[in-house]
């Protein structure tokens, strides 16, 4: 592990005011921000293998330091979240050290990612993995039909304890009022929240937004396969409009500018 | 079939809900004129009148579904008559997409229908309407429907 942070401090020697990461102290993963003067310190840090939502932590330090350099270790999702999130204007790229990190063989396996790996990055530690070819229960979703559907989801949504986790940690959820905290919207109050509320609303704000980094699911206290239905989603922004969330930094979402006519023409 | 269930099928048919989101400059007005016009058409349709297709969130189709509608048509002016310019582009892409997004919720995705109709065509919107709730009878109440229990009984 220490040949990655010493990676990273070279790149960024010189660069950064702070290094953020997540280590490893007693066998507990946390994340520390370590300031330049103290850089010696991280010679004797253990760099934690957790997926961590780092990239939250870096938009918080964005807006109340506007000018601190930051030196980062981002995986290919992190690094996916961080382009997604500076195209609204919530992450300041050019204040930040990225060195990228390859998922190891079975990080991309009990992920189930489909892109692994930070392409676009210059510095990359690790030897990259072929993400998996499809997501399996998504295809399981694909295979039902339209009652069926309906029915899957009902009987996932009824375990939702409403605990708003899948927000909470989402990288992409940076909104100060949240459309699921509308009494109109949602009705406070109601475990589990009546269909097709809550999750179908967060599904579509999701929708060429989520960068499949899985964290929802994975942090879900029930077990709602909630990034197959996100992942469900981007497969239509994909086929209809073409658009890969935190694939291409140049490249903005259909649903955040109107267009030309030309963009709007083949889908009368 | 007997009697009385032809009489049974019947009235749950008839419960048949449609929200209609109309644009205030074009379909409001073309409404208007159906109207006016004394145009025959099905009288279970619920008129919103937005300033702007483009205002219209997926989120009030969500929760049109929710509140136990059958279908919802969302009615504007047609591409490049948008008062606001390009209000409708907007409008355009997100219902395509939310068509789709339906489908994959597992809503059918003939439930929601978007449609241009200008202040000129009170035909159109007419025939609209009866094309729709003929096509929403035929697919029956949407599954979500609060006195239909079938979903919360899995």
């Amino acid at each position: 592990m220490s040949d990655i942070l010493q990676k990273l401090k070279e790149i960024a020697d010189g660069k950064v005011d702070a290094f953020l990461l997540v280590v490893q102290e007693d066998g507990v993963s946390l994340p520390q921000l370590i300031p330049i003067d103290e850089m010696d310190q991280i010679d004797h840090k253990e760099l934690s293998d957790l997926r961590y939502p780092l990239v939250k932590i870096v938009e918080e330090i964005q807006e109340r330091f506007p000018n601190a350099r930051i030196g980062l270790l981002v995986r290919g999702c992190e690094y996916r979240a961080l382009i997604e999130l500076s195209k609204y204007s919530q992450i300041n790229l050019d204040k930040l050290v990225l060195v990228g990190r390859a998922c190891e063989r079975n990080t991309v396996e009990k992920c189930a990612c489909l892109y692994p790996y930070p392409y676009g990055l210059e510095n990359v530690v690790g030897e990259e993995n072929p993400g998996i070819e499809a997501d399996p229960k998504l295809v399981e979703i694909e295979g039902l039909d339209v009652s069926e559907k309906l029915r899957y989801w009902a009987s996932q949504f009824e375990k939702c304890i409403k605990c708003y986790g899948c927000r909470n940690i989402c990288p992409l959820c940076y909104c100060k009022e949240c459309s699921l905290e509308n009494p109109g919207l949602v009705v406070p109050g109601e475990v589990p929240p009546t269909l097709p509320a809550f999750h179908f609303l967060r599904a579509l704000d999701m929708a060429g937004r989520c960068v499949e980094c899985g964290l929802c699911e994975e942090v879900c206290p029930a077990g709602i396969p909630l990034r197959s239905l996100y992942r469900a989603l981007n497969k239509i922004m994909e086929d209809q409009f073409g658009y890969k969330p935190g694939h291409n930094l140049d490249e903005r979402s259909p649903f955040i500018f109107l267009g030309e006519t030309s963009d709007v023409e083949h889908l009368i | 079939m007997n009697k009385e269930g032809t009489a049974e099928k019947k009235d749950e048919r008839e419960e048949i809900k449609i929200l209609a989101f109309l644009c205030n400059w074009c379909s409001y007005a073309g409404a208007d004129l159906a109207g006016v016009s004394r145009l025959q058409y099905p009288a279970k349709v619920l008129d919103v009148r937005v300033m702007c297709t483009g205002t219209v969130s997926p989120y009030f189709i969500i929760k049109a579904f929710q509140e136990g509608i059958d279908g919802v048509l969302v009615a504007g002016c047609h591409i490049g008559d948008c008062h606001y310019l390009k209000g409708n582009y907007m409008t355009a892409k997100r219902m395509r997409f939310l068509k789709e997004a339906l489908n994959v919720f597992g809503i059918e995705k003939e439930r929601l229908r978007l449609e241009w109709v200008s202040a000129a065509e009170g035909e159109k919107f007419a025939s609209v309407i009866r094309d729709f709730t003929e096509q929403i009878k035929a697919l029956g109440p949407s599954p979500l429907r609060k006195d239909r229990e079938e979903v919360a009984k899995v």
